[in-house]
């Protein structure tokens, strides 16, 4: 078996409670382990309050964590010094949910395109608009988006345009933060397409989280089922859709259109 | 400038023309003021304590000086004066709290505890106790009013900057390994500038009358520089006999202060009306 | 007779440089006591197809119609007098409904005052009911609480109670469940469903989601671009789809095939509201169009109740769920 490239392990994200006297809140995630094998998805679903976006912005370390550790390639993620960290980041591209509020309004797509590569340091400043159009090739866009402005794309072309900034630098992880859920379902097949080519083609981890089980089921190799902070199950992706443990994740399943034709 | 009262609204695109027709006026003074050598300072003791008349519109002083030059160029200095004031205000209130509200922590907490001891003064005893120990001068009044100004920029600042630190797209630069310089200027302060500015248009109005405030106390401009407050003041000893003396400067701070705030509103009325960005 | 009868329904908004055409020719039956899905993404015209029904239009919004009919009344004269009486809306985000700073009493209360002419003490147990009704636990307490001390699928009953309160006999749910947790959305179907059957309640559920169809219509009306293209019982439109554009769509769902199988996304986008357009709307994203398809509105087909507009003619065999 190969070295996971993320590992997480007994995470514990607490918020801070405010007022001396104040007992101490309930922790957002509680004692979370999970690992993601190079080359593969791993999905994380939860509906609100699972935990999901706590867990999610602790591994971006956003949020501080209390206890617990984070490995990515080998490398202790949360013992990293804030400089360490800026460049550490470059090796994870994020996904937004909403492409026009994760876009800046304010810049043309080739601005957002070129920001992630002037970030590296010791990056030719010459040839960022070819690099800019190449992203945006690579991604379905032809290359005269470049002057224009989020807003005046559609759901579908920004959000490409936000994972092709998130591809800008090659990162070995790719965080998919609900990148569907603001999309319309004819859009939404075809980012997540996007992402099952991206993945065949060129091996990028992914890390999929998402309170639909249903697309993340759809693209995920291994699932995490979360609740209440703690981890419910998980597994592979066939174990959970063929015989989830629990009813909560068979009721996550068992809604709708599919579960009414196998039932008729 | 078709459609401006469109955009502005009649009273707004009213008070823009009054300010630029100020502006224009202070900039050409010994062009357009009818006697220039008096508005400068030069007195005429023939003519003095003259009403208004076809010759004078608004009289003449003490010195025999026209009174409508006298408040020409006396716009030189009140208006300067405003206008220095706001911009010193945000040249220490932007940085300060830009950086409190982006950094936050120990930072944010001694930035802010800093702005509290400036705004826990009354904010023109203040100016009067500064402008006091600096002595009198245009510099030192408006270094006297802007150390009084500068915290509300700070607090206003700082609480776009919080609201702009959530943004997705400004947390994506982060998580991108964009430096915190390049997140400033690049994200934070493009959308910061916009509500700041229309709020720096409200408050020369309100400078300007405190400026004029620190003249009329013999703590601005010294004689014989033509400056309203300190008109004012000049002819409060001639009030009301020769109550054009005072009247005249009294009424155009009057009529610019409330064509300020009149302008500012319909800048706040079309900023708010507009998603941010937009620009 | 039908409790909505609607044929034809066109909405133009006037607009700078040509009118916006938010509503093509929306064609709609709903049978009284069933619930009735109206399917679209974004831009297909299905909140402005409620916007006509409750007389809530743009000013200077042009309407057109061959049958425009709550009831028998023609709704173009009734729409705004009939809205909160017998036409009630359940919005998509219950916590934006709800007044932050009232008790939920006073928001039913409210509701029942403008409606029946009761004393304080029946309208009190009326209230009490109906939260009831809605299946929420201790509605005494509930009456108390403000929104905030409730989840979001609590408030979306105390809103569901608001609409049983009006009286309204047709209750237009726009996304009802789109603001909630799937578990939580289920629940809330399944009271929607509870209420249509105990109560003869009519409910037009506007909504993008195909689970949410299946799990509570009776029948559905498929909307793109403005134009109703498909039209039939709920089985029969989600197992049976006539339409390219219904057919694309169902194909498209993240649970239409194995996991890991490409998805069948629907190139290209939704023709511009300003555009005008002489044949038919999804021709130019469709597989099976024909030059003739661009050129005139396509026919009218039927087949039992179900009902849809092609030039091309199909078998019954194939299907999406392929």
């Amino acid at each position: 078996m190969t070295k996971p490239l993320l590992e997480v392990r007994d995470l514990v994200v607490r918020y801070g409670s405010r007022g001396l006297f104040r007992g101490q809140p309930r922790p957002a995630v509680s004692g979370v382990s999970l690992s993601l094998a190079p080359g593969q998805t791993l999905g994380v679903v939860g509906e609100s309050g699972s935990g999901k976006s706590s867990l999610l912005r602790a591994i971006l370390r956003l949020v501080p964590s209390e206890s617990g550790k984070v490995v990515l390639d080998g490398q202790d993620w949360l013992a990293l010094s804030p400089r360490e960290l800026r460049r550490a980041r470059q090796d994870i591209g994020v996904v937004a949910q909403n492409p026009f509020l994760s876009l800046s309004p304010r810049m043309t797509i080739a601005e957002i395109l070129a920001e992630p590569l002037l970030a590296r340091q010791g990056l030719a400043r010459r040839g960022l608009q070819d690099r800019a159009a190449e992203l945006l090739s690579r991604c379905g866009l032809p290359a005269d988006f470049l002057p224009r402005r989020a807003r005046e794309l559609s759901g579908g072309q920004a959000q490409r345009v936000a994972i092709a900034r998130a591809l800008a630098l090659d990162p070995k992880l790719l965080v998919l933060d609900e990148p569907t859920s603001a999309l319309d379902i004819s859009v939404q097949a075809q980012i997540l397409n996007f992402l099952s080519d991206l993945k065949a083609e060129s091996g990028l981890s992914m890390l999929f989280v998402t309170h639909n089980l249903k697309v993340v089921a759809h693209i995920s190799d291994h699932l995490v089922v979360m609740r209440n902070g703690e981890v419910l199950e998980q597994g592979t992706t066939a174990e959970l859709m063929s015989a989830p443990r629990h009813d909560y994740t068979h009721r996550l399943f068992g809604f709708g259109m599919r579960a009414r034709q196998t039932a008729v | 400038m078709r459609g401006l009262h469109q955009r502005l609204g009649w009273p707004g695109a009213v008070s823009l023309a009054l300010i630029l027709i100020a502006f224009g006026m202070a900039l050409l003074a010994p062009w357009v003021a009818p006697f220039p050598d008096q508005g400068a300072g030069a007195p005429s003791i023939a003519t003095k304590f003259l009403p208004p008349s076809a010759d004078h519109l608004l009289g003449t002083d003490h010195l025999g000086r026209d009174m409508v030059s006298r408040v020409i160029y006396g716009a030189r200095v009140s208006l300067s004066s405003g206008l220095l004031i706001v911009a010193f205000s945000l040249l220490i209130g932007l940085p300060v709290g830009v950086l409190a509200g982006y950094f936050g922590g120990w930072l944010d907490e001694g930035l802010m505890r800093i702005t509290d001891v400036f705004l826990a003064f009354p904010a023109l005893l203040l100016a009067v106790l500064m402008a006091a120990a600096l002595g009198p001068g245009l510099l030192n009044s408006i270094v006297a009013v802007a150390v009084t100004w500068w915290p509300w920029y700070a607090r206003m600042a700082r609480a776009e900057v919080l609201a702009l630190r959530g943004q997705p797209y400004v947390e994506a630069a982060q998580l991108m390994g964009v430096g915190h310089p390049r997140i400033i200027l690049r994200h934070i302060l493009p959308a910061a500038v916009r509500p700041l500015s229309v709020q720096a248009a409200l408050d020369v109005g309100p400078a300007l009358l405190t400026a004029s405030a620190l003249s009329f106390l013999g703590l601005g401009v010294l004689p014989p520089t033509a400056d309203w407050g300190q008109m004012v003041d000049a002819g409060r000893k001639f009030f009301p006999e020769r109550w054009w003396y005072s009247a005249a400067p009294g009424m155009a701070v009057f009529i610019l202060a409330l064509a300020f705030s009149v302008l500012g509103d319909a800048l706040r009325d079309r900023a708010g009306g507009r998603r941010d960005g937009s620009a | 007779m039908a409790l909505l009868d609607i044929r034809a329904l066109s909405v133009d908004l006037p607009a700078p440089g040509g009118a916006i055409h938010a509503l093509r020719r929306v064609d709609l039956t709903v049978t009284r006591g069933t619930i009735h899905g109206l399917i679209g993404e974004s831009g297909c015209g299905k909140t402005m197809t409620a916007m006509a029904l409750l007389g809530l239009l743009p000013r200077g919004a042009d309407i057109g119609a061959e049958r425009f009919l709550f009831d028998g009344m023609a709704l173009r004269d009734v729409a705004s007098s009939l809205r909160g009486r017998r036409i009630a809306l359940i919005s998509q985000d219950p916590a934006a409904a709800l007044n932050p700073v009232l008790t939920i009493r006073r928001q039913i209360d409210d509701v029942l005052r403008a409606h029946h002419d009761l004393p304080r003490v029946a309208r009190d147990a009326r209230a009490v009911e109906l939260l009831a009704a809605t299946g929420l636990p201790d509605p005494a307490r509930v009456l108390r609480s403000y929104p905030h001390q409730l989840s979001g699928g609590m408030q979306q009953r105390v809103v569901i109670a608001q609409a049983l309160a009006t009286g309204a006999d047709l209750l237009i749910a726009d996304e009802p469940t789109t603001a909630l947790d799937v578990t939580i959305g289920a629940q809330v179907l399944a009271l929607l469903r509870r209420l249509v059957q105990e109560r003869g309640l009519t409910i037009l559920m506007i909504t993008h989601d195909m689970d949410v169809v299946a799990e509570v219509c009776d029948s559905a009306t498929v909307l793109y671009a403005g134009t109703s293209v498909e039209d039939g019982p709920m089985s029969e439109v989600l197992t049976r789809p006539r339409h390219p554009y219904t057919r694309a769509l169902l194909a498209a769902l993240p649970d239409a095939g194995p996991p890991g199988t490409r998805l069948a996304a629907i190139e290209g986008r939704i023709p511009p509201p300003f555009e005008a357009i002489a044949g038919c709307a999804f021709a130019p994203r469709c597989a099976a169009a024909q030059a003739e398809c661009r050129l005139r509105p396509p026919p009218e087909r039927q087949d039992g109740q179900h009902r849809w507009t092609c030039l091309v003619e199909r078998g019954t065999d194939d299907q999406a769920a392929a």
